[in-house]
């Protein structure tokens, strides 16, 4: 016996729930399993410090080291550079997410550091900058003169 | 194949690296961030219709006070639909300086064969 009654717009249904889970993954994909910070920079840089230096980190997959401008002054490091992309001649894009072009960031540091000792690794595509700290005026022991 | 769809949580912290993909006329080229990851890091795993990629992070981390942090220390996942046309057995990665390669060519059409017709 056929049933009578109001059956649910399947189609219509459907096509929500489809949409109701792409938004859903754009919106996992865009807040907790996404880790840059808000602001995107690049490159996104970690600072860190020891008992003896400051330690710089930089995510920098794919950059052209020597070309990288790396400069250091009493009170921040200045990352210069370009990440380009490779894509060959006749090649179109079907996406395009990481982010590429000039880029320049000014790091400030919160510690003086020795400029002459500064060394820089890379090594997967991060960017390991250690800055020794310059060595603090220790106490003086100021003599007394007596007549 | 197409942009990576879906990422779920493995083991630990998991991040999507960013990806480009273009298309050229052998087919087409996945390139993805990720830095940190060696070629022993990496797993690629090809199942019909599925490309799964997985990167673990050898960078040791520094020990010591956190003054500013914008990337946090954690492995890579991802996960993409790979069209009929993928040829599986041609699939090729390669990981330079943290950027990862997929080549996914483009499965020939069959051509068609021509059969000669004995006469008994």
């Amino acid at each position: 016996m056929p049933i009578r009654g109001h059956w649910p717009d399947w189609p219509q249904r459907w096509m929500e729930f489809q949409q109701e889970v792409r938004r859903l993954f754009d919106e996992s994909l865009g807040g907790f399993l996404d880790r840059r910070s808000a602001s995107r920079r690049f490159p996104p840089v970690n600072l860190y410090e020891t008992e003896g230096a400051l330690v710089l980190r930089a995510e920098l997959p794919g950059v052209a080291i020597e070309q990288l401008d790396l400069s250091v002054t009493e009170d921040s490091l200045t990352l210069e550079g370009e990440r380009r992309l490779e894509c060959p001649e006749g090649a179109t894009y079907v996406a395009q997410e990481r982010q590429h072009g000039r880029f320049r960031r000014v790091v400030p540091l919160p510690q003086t550091v020795d400029a002459e000792k500064v060394k820089a690794e890379y090594a997967d595509g991060i960017l390991t900058v250690t800055l020794p700290k310059a060595p603090a005026a220790g106490p003086r022991t100021v003599h007394v003169k007596t007549q | 194949m197409s942009a990576g769809e879906q990422s779920r949580k493995s083991q630990g912290r998991s991040y999507v690296p960013a990806v480009d993909i273009y298309e050229t006329e052998e087919g087409r080229v996945l390139v993805a961030d990720f830095p940190g990851v060696s070629k022993e890091g990496l797993a690629v795993q090809v199942e019909p219709h599925l490309l799964t990629i997985t990167g673990r992070v050898s960078v040791p981390e520094v020990a010591g006070e956190e003054h500013l942090v914008e990337f946090q220390p954690g492995d890579f996942y991802r996960v993409f639909t790979l069209s009929d046309e993928a040829d599986l057995e041609g699939i090729v990665a390669t990981i330079t300086a943290g950027v990862l390669e997929v080549r996914v060519p483009r499965r020939r059409p069959t051509q068609g064969r021509r059969i000669e017709v004995k006469v008994e």
